[in-house]
């Protein structure tokens, strides 16, 4: 009999394997379109447990509430939130399994539209929600919505204006001009660390980038214009100016003495204490800074230091979005996109955490009342043509430009300290050619020739 | 015919051979099914993925070699690879030190124990952790800064130890002295422990001395496990990742292999190039070992009569 055992064992092992080795070519299908109206409708008493995947973390408090108030319309739905440490670096990992949840946040700027079908179920066309959103087409393609931002961030740069008083500057610079007077003021006239650059925080760093499109242009299409576009980091280009003025800032040591050990949260504290009189970052950060300034008041968030014709403009982007996972039942997927619904419409999150309104015609958190009071343009990228979509992030990661992300931008902020023997003009000339190398491979020789922007 | 056919294969069943060989093969499955579920699955899908230019998700296409022609053209590669002798430095440093810890801890030393516990601690402390610790400890300012202008250093004329380029390599690669000399000599206290003390009475009444000692009877005694610890270092360096990671975010010059790989993964979404990457430095690691294991039997091996 034992013996028997042993035999079956054996074969079973040698299945086991041969399932091993030709799992895993299995290609995911992309998400049927669900039809909502055709569903079934789901029975409020309905019994279950969701499972919701979540960067935030220590919210266990909001979220109890979010539970007590949907518990109202759903009495027997239970949503077990699982917060993830170090969300980026670890949940592609998690999604290349089929069931890794209900429910989850998708990071802003993170993976390419083309790969939303195949892991999230589609919530309802662009064209109905853009009637109530503002951010319906940021996780989208083809005019179908994967995900819904859960807040809005504008970028921009954020001051401690009791530093800025006290060094003698009474307005708020809306030229680069002004900035640099400005910040050499502080530099002169206070002890504070005229301006945080963040270098050793990484991402941070990252963020002086987005100005370069919309604060600068307040053109929309401007990101895609890029595809087609020759050499757009030459001389006079956005590009060059925003990164110039980084360059700047650091070469004349105006930033703070030892930007390798920087951090984000030094930067907080220093900036709500008066030490630090501006960084440039997202409006996301007010609210956090606010909360530790002791007068709060002096903590403003506002637009790039630039104008054109006295008109000001901010890049927004959205935030991380809710999504659902494309493989849950139909059932478990009506209820979580209740969820999401309420997340969005009527928990106010987004409000709470002092972002941009997702909701047209939504009230400005008091964090960013200076933006409104300034008049300030917002502008979000627009999505590219159906048939330039991922385009942008194959040039980024064909190129290694890592637009959108930090180790370029080191690279400036080095050569500024004179850790490098490059000059700025030679970086801004090799990312031009990196990124028309990019453009020939991907697009081909031809490429100016092709752009359907104007 | 059927039960004829059942009693043959019982009967073979039986025999004693093949009852060993059943119980090696299915007491080994476990062990086995997870060694090749774990390590040589994931292994031979990598050297797939080197072939392909790919991301995670999304389409694969065949390119053949030239992930690899990649790896051995760029300027990053090279410089990452150049930044592993620093490592390489360090291990020789930690090493040394570990041998000679771990030799006076094995005599009789007051308070031994708390000595090789303490030198030993800082490898349970998690690698992540540590590098959080050595940023603030190398800022400026903070701990170094302090402990030097304590014994009479000019502040002014300290450098940004993470800052400049010409040094951070070494502020790096310092911390990893810290961290694996404990391990090297826990190694090493293991290997002197099973030394026979009869050797060293031996030793004490032909009047040897405790270099005598260490010379002649320690030493010889040690040399498998030093060739496991050279080992270990030479893997460790080529393969240092945490410290540079966490401490510099492998900027301002300081990205090693792993760290360059694991950027050009995530941050760059080129994983087919960081796959050949991972295998080139598999072989690197390999002829490294091999190499070593040459110029060892080249230095202490009696035939060739060694240097020592």
């Amino acid at each position: 009999m034992i013996k028997k055992c042993f035999t079956l064992l054996l074969c079973a092992s040698v299945m086991l394997s041969s399932m091993l080795f030709a799992g895993g070519k299995t290609e995911t299908a992309p998400a049927e379109p669900r039809d909502l109206s055709a569903m079934e409708e789901v029975d409020r008493n309905v019994s279950m447990e969701l499972t919701f995947l979540t960067h935030k973390q220590g919210m266990e408090e909001e979220f109890a509430v979010y539970q007590q108030e949907f518990n109202k319309k759903y009495p027997n739905v239970k949503i077990v939130y699982e917060p993830i440490g170090d969300y980026k670096g670890n949940i592609e990992i998690r999604w290349t399994s089929n069931n890794w949840g209900d429910m989850c946040m998708i990071p802003h700027n993170f993976i390419s539209e083309t790969q939303l079908p195949q892991l999230f179920a589609p919530l309802g066309k662009v064209s109905d929600f853009e009637k109530k959103y503002e951010f319906a087409s940021a996780f989208s393609i083809d005019g179908e919505v994967y995900g819904i931002s859960s807040t809005g961030t504008a970028y921009g740069v954020l001051y401690n204006t009791a530093v800025l008083r006290e060094a003698g500057v009474t307005e708020i610079p809306k030229t680069p001009q002004a900035f640099f007077d400005a910040l050499r003021k502080v530099r002169a006239n206070t002890d504070a660390i005229p301006l945080y650059c963040n270098y050793g925080a990484g991402s941070r760093l990252a963020d002086w980038e987005w100005n370069a499109r919309g604060s600068l242009t307040g053109d929309a299409n401007y990101k895609n214009k890029m595809i087609y576009m020759e050499n757009p980091f030459s001389s006079g280009k956005p590009y060059n100016t925003v990164m110039g003025m980084l360059y700047d800032v650091v070469a004349e040591d105006l930033v703070e003495e030892d930007p390798a050990t920087s951090t984000w949260d030094t930067c907080k504290n220093l900036l709500a204490q008066g030490k630090v009189a501006a960084t440039v970052i997202g409006s996301w950060a007010t609210a956090d800074t606010q909360k530790t300034a002791e007068n709060p008041s002096d903590i403003v968030f506002a637009a790039f230091p630039w104008n054109n014709d006295g008109k000001q403009y901010a890049t927004i982007a959205a935030d991380y979005a809710y999504a659902i996972n494309k493989n849950i039942s139909d059932e478990r997927y009506q209820v979580a996109r209740d969820y999401i619904i309420y997340l969005t419409e009527e928990s106010g999150f987004s409000f709470d955490s002092g972002g941009i309104p997702i909701m047209k015609g939504e009230a400005y958190p008091k964090t960013l009342s200076a933006l409104q009071e300034a008049n300030v343009t917002l502008v979000l990228d627009t999505p590219p043509h159906p048939d330039d979509i991922g385009l942008f992030d194959e040039l980024n990661s064909e190129s290694e430009l890592y637009l959108g992300k930090y180790p370029e931008k080191a690279r400036v902020v080095e050569a500024a300290m004179g850790q490098s023997n490059e000059s700025f003009d030679e970086i801004m000339e090799d990312w031009n050619a990196r990124w028309t190398a990019a453009q020939i491979s991907i697009i081909g020789e031809d490429y100016a020739s092709k752009s359907r922007y104007n | 015919m059927d039960t004829f056919q059942k009693t043959k294969l019982q009967s073979i069943l039986d025999r004693r051979e093949v009852q060993k060989w059943m119980v090696i093969i299915t007491f080994s499955l476990t062990p086995l099914a997870l060694l090749i579920t774990f390590t040589y699955l994931p292994f031979a899908k990598m050297i797939e993925f080197s072939f392909f230019k790919m991301k995670y998700l999304g389409p694969r296409d065949f390119i053949g070699l030239e992930n690899y022609q990649d790896v051995f053209t760029r300027t990053d590669t090279r410089a990452a690879i150049l930044n592993s002798f620093y490592y390489m430095g360090a291990g020789v440093i930690q090493l040394s030190l570990a041998l000679y810890f771990a030799t006076v801890l094995s005599f009789k030393v007051r308070c031994g124990n708390f000595f090789k516990a303490t030198l030993f601690f800082p490898f349970l402390v998690c690698g992540i952790a540590m590098g959080f610790i050595f940023r603030y400890f190398y800022t400026r300012g903070l701990v170094l800064d302090s402990v030097l202008a304590l014994v009479g250093f000019d502040k002014e004329i300290l450098p940004f130890w993470l800052g400049e380029r010409s040094i951070n390599n070494y502020s790096i690669a310092a911390t990893s002295i810290w961290r694996y000399m404990g391990q090297s000599m826990v190694l090493f206290i293991g290997a002197i422990q099973s030394i026979s003390p009869e050797f060293y009475e031996a030793a004490e009444i032909d009047g040897a001395t405790r270099m005598q000692q260490f010379r002649y009877i320690i030493f010889p005694m040690l040399k498998p496990i030093i060739t496991l610890n050279i080992m270990l270092m030479i893997k460790g360096s080529f393969s240092a990742f945490e410290g540079p990671y966490v401490i510099t975010n492998g900027m301002n010059g300081t990205a090693t292999f792993v760290v360059l790989m694991h950027q050009l993964a995530h941050e760059a979404g080129k994983v087919g190039l960081a796959s050949a990457m991972a295998i080139v430095l598999l072989l690197i690691i390999i002829i490294g070992t091999i190499l070593q294991k040459f110029l060892y039997n080249l230095l202490f091996s009696e035939k060739s009569g060694g240097i020592l």
